[in-house]
């Protein structure tokens, strides 16, 4: 897996930066840490400094003993596996647009961002970058909202039409939060009922053989927005937003937009 | 490259074959841990990727074993539920990659590329 953690100079930030180390280090992921400076030439060395700082930090977050992230020392156990990334990169320009960038150029896995608990899905002082970011990517995101605990993973997911990858990136994030799952099943109003019901009873069976016991609920699409501004309150809201999804389908980007800002979350979207 | 492959979930095992063998790869896969174990006694893989968590054993007993039994063979661990314990338990054991559900089949292809290199920086 290749994260590429893109990061500003306020706090929500640095404290995202343990929920990334943790992640990398429970998957053994790449990680590229990356700012963006505006165009003017005195925000450069602002941003350097930065991603310096925070590469300090996240190499002071691991055990050098236990951490991909360093070579195995003489005696640790380990026989020269493969050691893994951590690289900085400064970009100029238009944050959201930089971000994007990067992350297709290092064919990223997924963009982690955090934001601000004030606004919505912004950067303060740099406008709705996370927003952009998440509606834009080409991957999946995550982006972590500011002084918001994850106790509970709310999964939105076509009954129709599951990728495997989302229901891994699912499993990922609940192992890593030690959270509750509730999986939010999305029916169309001619959906029929014999069909959904299997495919929830496989999708309990799935995650059940995996110790993982989630809360299943089914929601109208048309009811999504309301459900989600009622409900996603704690914790952390998944939406798979694949090209086959019902999401993908049906939701222009401003609705997707309106989604997002419908949630006081942190949010997921699967790709 | 000999590579064994060991996941419970069938489709994994599956998708990796039709793939890796078009690399010209042979690979033999199972979804029983105990049946691949007794493959690895019988036979020295290149490599073995194994997932982490199943039922009879897991598969960092899988690659304790094949440590014992095959230093040189590299190790793949794949997991969809990655914690920090099994991520470093991975690692002071030896393992030579660990792959985080859900990947891309171009990671795997980068392990084994950088298993092979390896085996071949060892022989030389």
């Amino acid at each position: 897996m290749r994260i590429l953690f893109a990061a500003d100079e306020n706090p929500y930030s640095a404290d995202a930066l343990l929920q990334v180390a943790r992640l990398g280090e429970n998957t053994w992921a790449d990680i590229t840490l990356l700012g963006v400076s505006s165009r003017s030439r005195t925000m450069d060395g602002k941003a350097d400094a930065l991603i310096k700082a925070y590469h300090q930090k996240l190499l002071g977050y691991f055990d050098s003993n236990t951490s991909p992230y360093f070579q195995v020392k003489p005696g640790a156990g380990g026989k020269g596996g493969i050691h893994k990334q951590i690289i900085t990169r400064v970009r100029k320009g238009n944050p959201a647009k930089e971000i994007l960038e990067e992350a297709k150029n290092q064919e990223s896995d997924l963009i982690a961002v955090a934001c601000s608990n004030k606004e919505d899905y912004a950067w303060e002082g740099a406008g709705n970058v996370p927003l952009k970011v998440a509606r834009d990517a080409a991957c999946s995101v995550l982006v972590i909202k500011e002084d918001k605990k994850i106790n509970k993973v709310l999964c939105c997911l076509d009954h129709d039409n599951i990728s495997q990858e989302s229901l891994e990136m699912i499993s990922q994030m609940v192992t890593l939060f030690k959270a509750d799952l509730e999986i939010v099943v999305l029916k169309d109003s001619d959906d029929v009922q014999e069909r959904i019901e299997k495919k929830l009873s496989w999708l309990i069976n799935y995650y059940s053989a995996r110790s993982i016991f989630p809360c299943i609920e089914l929601v109208k699409l048309s009811h999504l927005e309301t459900f989600i501004s009622q409900q996603a309150r704690w914790g952390l809201m998944a939406m798979w937003m694949g090209k086959k999804s019902i999401l993908e389908r049906v939701f222009p980007s401003n609705k997707v937009s309106r989604l997002l800002k419908a949630n006081e979350s942190s949010v997921l979207l699967l790709r | 490259m000999k590579i064994l492959v060991l996941d419970d979930e069938k489709i994994v095992g599956e998708r990796l074959k039709a793939s890796l063998e078009k690399d010209g790869h042979a690979l033999e896969t199972f979804i029983n841990p105990v049946a691949a174990l007794d493959r690895i006694r019988e036979k020295a893989f290149d490599v073995v990727i194994t997932d982490i968590r199943m039922d009879d054993m897991d598969g960092i007993q899988i690659l304790e074993a094949v440590r014992k039994k095959a230093e040189k063979t590299k190790v793949i661990m794949i997991t969809g539920y990655a914690t920090l314990e099994v991520a470093r338990e991975s690692l002071t054991k030896g393992a030579f990659d660990f792959i985080a559900k859900p990947f891309k089949l171009k990671e795997i292809r980068g392990a084994i590329q950088k298993a092979e290199d390896a085996l071949q920086a060892e022989k030389n």
